[in-house]
């Protein structure tokens, strides 16, 4: 028995737009896949779920976060600096959702190490696919180490 | 025998003297000679007018006075000297450095200058030709100005609507995903009128997508470009060929290309244009008619600063009536409904911006139900030497790296 079989997954969505939000929710309920979803509207309180700190200090460690680049206070470049550069946090696979396709963008990205970097498709078919093929394959595909 | 000291009386000369003086006088240029010694010996109406003496007032004077006092040094020991010692005989002034008079009341004025030298009776005459050029200043002064101010609307403009059409990304998003995400919730839960509202909604959206993606790239054309540098244009629609293989395979046809230079372009926008008209030659297709595309180039006007690359792009496709072969450049403007044809009508319009850019012009010629061809010019530039081989293939790193999702 799988992990996933016994407990959801917590994924965490650090997306400022309420209509992106809905839309992953919306593409993840589609999936077979188990999930707690937890949104921080902005870098700071992305941050700070992470690190369970402040309001957060309940928070439990996500398996996955999708992470906008375009957020207030803080934008996605400063969360995966931080994310990236804390040993307790950088195991958590950080999914970079972005509208650009500019080379320099991306390297920039891959650079703070993230994980991986998906353009949004603008097609809504293509956003759900892709949506679930980022969840299936970092929750049930990779390895990743769990808490026991 | 009484010997006259005056040459005889000859009656063709006096017709020519006569004549000549008629046309001297007639002339709204003004026209003055001096001798070796720079003294005026003739000044007609035309000088008049423009200097504000009359004739009497100033000949016999020195030339000096008819121009202004900062210029009288050089002119003297200078232009007229140069001129004198010369090879010419007859030379314009003006063209290359600014030559100014100065009229009577004072007020200088800039002037085009046309001077020649002539031996009479052993000593040397000097003819000027002046035009009082304060009014063509005027204007092209005005000209430069309104071009100027063209150019910095037009860059304005430019960059509001790559601002608009970036911006409007995001909601129209949003807009887009909603509409699409009650079509996939509550497509036949409701009744048939809702499913037709929903479908409207749907295809409204993503056409106003495809319409604000066409606008920015159009935008991009004028704001995104980058340097020029040598570009095969055979590699070129080779990769264009690769990039379209679902559309010429599902369309049964077959692209040909002839032997294509190497242009000095931006690689990407030139690619783009390829891309527009063979896109283009396979999508106006004929019902039931495997397309034929052929590619070709020719070179024009070999050796001349007008050198040029023409390129044709020809189909055998549906083409079109000649009255519109001006029109479909025009941004918009569309030939079919969207239901024979999709499209947002920008794609030729962009095609004539890049190419306008880099210097050429583009034209079209059709023949309804049989074809069409597109042809547009490059210039045949040597490369800017601000473009070396490192940032070129920097360049391509770039392209190939952009284009990998």
């Amino acid at each position: 028995v799988t992990p996933s079989a016994r407990r959801p997954f917590d994924l965490l969505i650090v997306e400022d737009n309420p209509g992106d939000v809905e839309l992953t929710r919306e593409a993840l309920q589609e999936c077979a896949i188990p999930l707690r979803l937890w949104v921080a509207h902005d870098g700071i309180e992305a941050l700070a779920f992470l690190r369970r700190t402040d309001a957060h200090a309940d928070a439990p460690r996500p398996a996955l976060v999708l992470l906008d680049l375009n957020l207030p206070k803080l934008d996605g470049r400063g969360v995966l600096a931080e994310a990236k550069g804390d040993v307790a946090l950088r195991d958590i696979p950080i999914v970079v959702l972005t509208s650009s396709q500019a080379a320099a963008d991306l390297r920039r990205v891959y650079g703070l190490q993230a994980n991986c970097c998906v353009a949004k498709p603008v097609e809504l078919d293509r956003y759900f696919a892709t949506v679930r093929a980022i969840a299936e394959f970092w929750l049930q595909t990779a390895q990743l180490p769990r808490d026991e | 025998m009484h010997m006259s000291a005056t040459p005889p009386f000859d009656p063709a000369l006096a017709r020519s003297a006569a004549l000549l003086e008629g046309i001297v006088q007639l002339a709204s240029e003004g026209i003055i000679s001096i001798d070796d010694d720079e003294r005026i010996h003739l000044f007609n109406r035309g000088a008049e007018e423009i200097f504000g003496y009359t004739a009497a007032e100033v000949l016999g004077q020195k030339l000096e006075v008819l121009l202004p006092a900062r210029f009288r040094p050089q002119h003297r020991a200078e232009y007229l000297p140069r001129f004198a010692n010369g090879h010419e005989t007859a030379r314009r002034m003006g063209e290359r450095r600014e030559v100014y008079g100065l009229r009577r009341s004072g007020e200088e004025f800039p002037a085009e200058v046309s001077i020649s030298k002539v031996d009479v009776d052993g000593g040397r005459m000097y003819n000027a030709v002046v035009r009082d050029v304060t009014e063509r200043r005027r204007y092209e002064a005005a000209l430069q100005a309104r071009g100027q101010e063209l150019a910095r609307s037009n860059a304005e403009l430019e960059q509001f609507a790559y601002v608009a059409s970036h911006d409007l990304q995001e909601p129209l998003r949003m807009v887009a995903s909603y509409t699409q995400l009650l079509a996939r919730r509550y497509e036949g839960k409701l009744d048939a009128q809702a499913d037709t509202y929903i479908r409207f909604a749907v295809d409204g959206a993503r056409h106003m997508q495809a319409l604000i993606h066409d606008l920015l790239a159009l935008s991009r054309v004028g704001t995104h470009g980058r340097a020029a540098g040598p570009v095969d244009t055979g590699r070129v629609v080779a990769g264009v060929l690769r990039w379209l293989g679902g559309a010429l395979e599902e369309s049964g046809g077959e692209v040909v290309a002839g032997p294509l230079p190497t242009v000095i372009a931006d690689a990407g926008q030139l690619e783009q244009l390829f891309q527009n008209l063979i896109a283009n030659a396979l999508k106006f297709r004929r019902p039931g008619v495997a397309p034929h595309v052929e590619v070709s180039a020719l070179r024009m006007a070999d050796g001349t600063p007008r050198a040029a690359w023409r390129f044709t792009v020809r189909d055998n496709g549906i083409g079109f009536e000649p009255q519109f072969a001006d029109q479909i450049f025009t941004v918009f403007q569309r030939l079919h409904t969207r239901a024979e044809y999709a499209g947002t009508g920008v794609g030729l319009a962009i095609c004539r911006k890049i190419v306008e850019r880099h210097g050429g012009t583009i034209w079209a010629d059709g023949t309804p139900g049989e074809g069409a061809a597109f042809h547009f010019t490059l210039p045949d530039r040597a490369p800017e030497p601000s473009v070396d081989d490192a940032t070129e293939t920097e360049r391509e790193v770039e392209r190939e790296v952009e284009r990998t999702p």
